[in-house]
């Protein structure tokens, strides 16, 4: 058994004997959020998105990807992205698209915050950032958006990873417009990742 | 020398919490004689794996009532905190206002309103695990589990394992299944079907794997057979619902459960009563207020 294994073998240990905590330590506080704006989709620039395929881009396809639907507005787009963000960031939506979210609940009790210095400490932020693509995907596959892969100096320019840092929620926003825009755009014709 | 920190700090992160949290289980063993308890109700089930599962209980008028009333008083409080903070961060401008700069060291505090107030949801405290033993019966790793629980509408929210704030798993948050559990009744949920390993650590590492299910109840079938232990309990099958989208309480992976004809369908991610066209009842009020 490699170390790493043996480490990951402890946290599930921990995990598993710990499962018995009383519930009404667990929760971390809640922050409501407030329904997007009306946003004017031609004020956001639409990013370049144009570029030739080569083996060594495409590797890198289950990183650096995009959405688009056909037929989708921007709006609709925008909240599913923050809908699926939302997800992908340890809060969620509640139902029926309310935008009312709880936190992940990563740092709240004492037992769950040594827990998370030992986990991250093993996992760290590229786990992480990982755990987020899949969140990311899994959510928006759901909503039917078909996904593109892109070079990895286009993709930076209009999303973000999130490891330990949390992206600002100014920042956060302002990429998720982009992204929108994109997703509500014209269909890609190249870099399709198929399910 | 890293390793070994993290490994000793992990253990004793297990042995702490476990003596910490060492309460009764509720978990029937496989030789535990079964005495129902008329103001509890019980889960029963089979399962092709042994793994941790987590229930939401649906939340009561009652508990919201109290919940609610809990809310308003914390609300009451940081409006308070935040009226104390802004009259320094008030007087530390004034402070500073002839001053050389800097010499404000305060941050401006944010207003504390009902709208931005951060409090638990409702149903927070209504999470019900199942551990993976002990188990009622076992036969190589076909299982079943005979759970105790609190009365109530419960809804399957997915394979994870948990430790308080911690836990690694999948949760059906964009889409589950619930039941019933009525007081002193055996509720058979069926049969809890998982996937190998290799696709849920697929599943839990790529972000381009396929989405097969991380977790599948098959409702109770006249063809699953009941441990004769529970000859003669009052066991009922379940009656199934569609369950709406929940949060990722935990920040875990996300999921949805398949669906299942005549309860649970989707319209994209639009969650479906099947049984009626609409959409599911939630587990709390939407606005939780």
């Amino acid at each position: 058994m490699t170390k790493s294994w043996a480490a990951r073998g402890a946290v599930l240990l921990a995990l598993c004997l710990g499962t018995a905590s009383p519930a009404a330590a667990q929760v971390r506080r809640m922050t409501p959020e407030t329904a997007p704006p009306q946003i004017d989709p031609a004020t956001i620039p639409m990013p370049e998105l144009s570029f030739t395929p080569t083996p060594q881009i495409e590797e890198n396809y289950d990183k650096y990807y995009y959405f688009n639907r056909a037929g989708t507005d921007f709006m609709t787009a925008y909240a599913d992205l923050r809908e699926c963000d939302g997800y992908a960031r340890g809060l969620a939506y509640r139902t029926a698209y309310v935008p009312y979210y709880a936190p992940g609940l990563l740092t709240s009790a004492v037992g769950g915050a040594i827990g998370s210095a030992v986990a991250d400490a093993i996992f760290g932020s590229a786990e992480r950032r990982r755990q987020r693509r899949i969140n990311m995907l899994t959510c928006m596959r759901f909503k039917e958006y078909r996904v593109f892969g892109l070079p990895e100096n286009l993709w930076e320019r209009f999303n973000f990873e999130e490891g330990m840092r949390q992206v600002p929620e100014d920042e956060r926003q302002r990429f998720l417009r982009i992204q929108a825009r994109v997703a509500s755009g014209p269909a890609p014709t190249v870099g399709e990742v198929r399910p | 020398m890293r390793f070994w920190t993290i490994f000793a700090t992990a253990l004793l992160v297990a042995l702490v919490q476990f003596a910490a949290t060492a309460e009764a289980r509720n978990q029937f063993n496989q030789t535990e004689a079964i005495t129902i308890d008329p103001q509890k109700a019980y889960f029963f089930f089979r399962a092709n794996d042994r793994r941790e599962l987590q229930f939401v209980r649906e939340v009561t008028p009652e508990q919201l009532a109290t919940w609610r009333a809990a809310r308003a008083q914390a609300l009451a409080r940081a409006v308070q905190s935040y009226e104390l903070a802004a009259r320094r961060y008030r007087d530390e401008v004034e402070y500073c206002r002839d001053r050389p700069q800097p010499c404000i060291v305060l941050e401006r505090p944010t207003p504390v309103t009902d709208a931005n107030f951060a409090y638990p949801p409702p149903e927070a405290d209504n999470f019900v695990s199942v551990e993976r033993g002990p188990q009622f019966t076992r036969v190589g790793d076909d299982t079943t589990y005979l759970v105790a629980v609190p009365p109530g509408s419960y809804v399957f929210y997915g394979p994870l394992i948990r430790n308080g704030a911690q836990a690694a798993g999948f949760c059906m948050c964009m889409g589950s299944l619930r039941f019933t559990a009525r007081a002193g009744q055996i509720v058979d949920l069926g049969e809890i079907r998982f996937p190998d390993q290799d696709v849920l650590n697929a599943r839990a590492s790529r972000p381009d794997a396929p989405r097969t299910a991380t977790a599948e109840i098959r409702p109770y079938a006249p063809g699953m057979t009941r441990p004769d232990r529970l000859a003669g309990l009052p066991v009922v099958a379940a009656e199934w619902r569609a369950a709406d989208k929940m949060p990722n309480y935990f920040g875990v992976l996300i999921d949805r459960h398949p669906a299942v004809a005549g309860v649970l369908r989707y319209e994209r991610d639009r969650v479906i009563d099947d049984r009626t066209g609409s959409d599911p009842v939630p587990l709390a009020p939407l606005d939780g207020r």
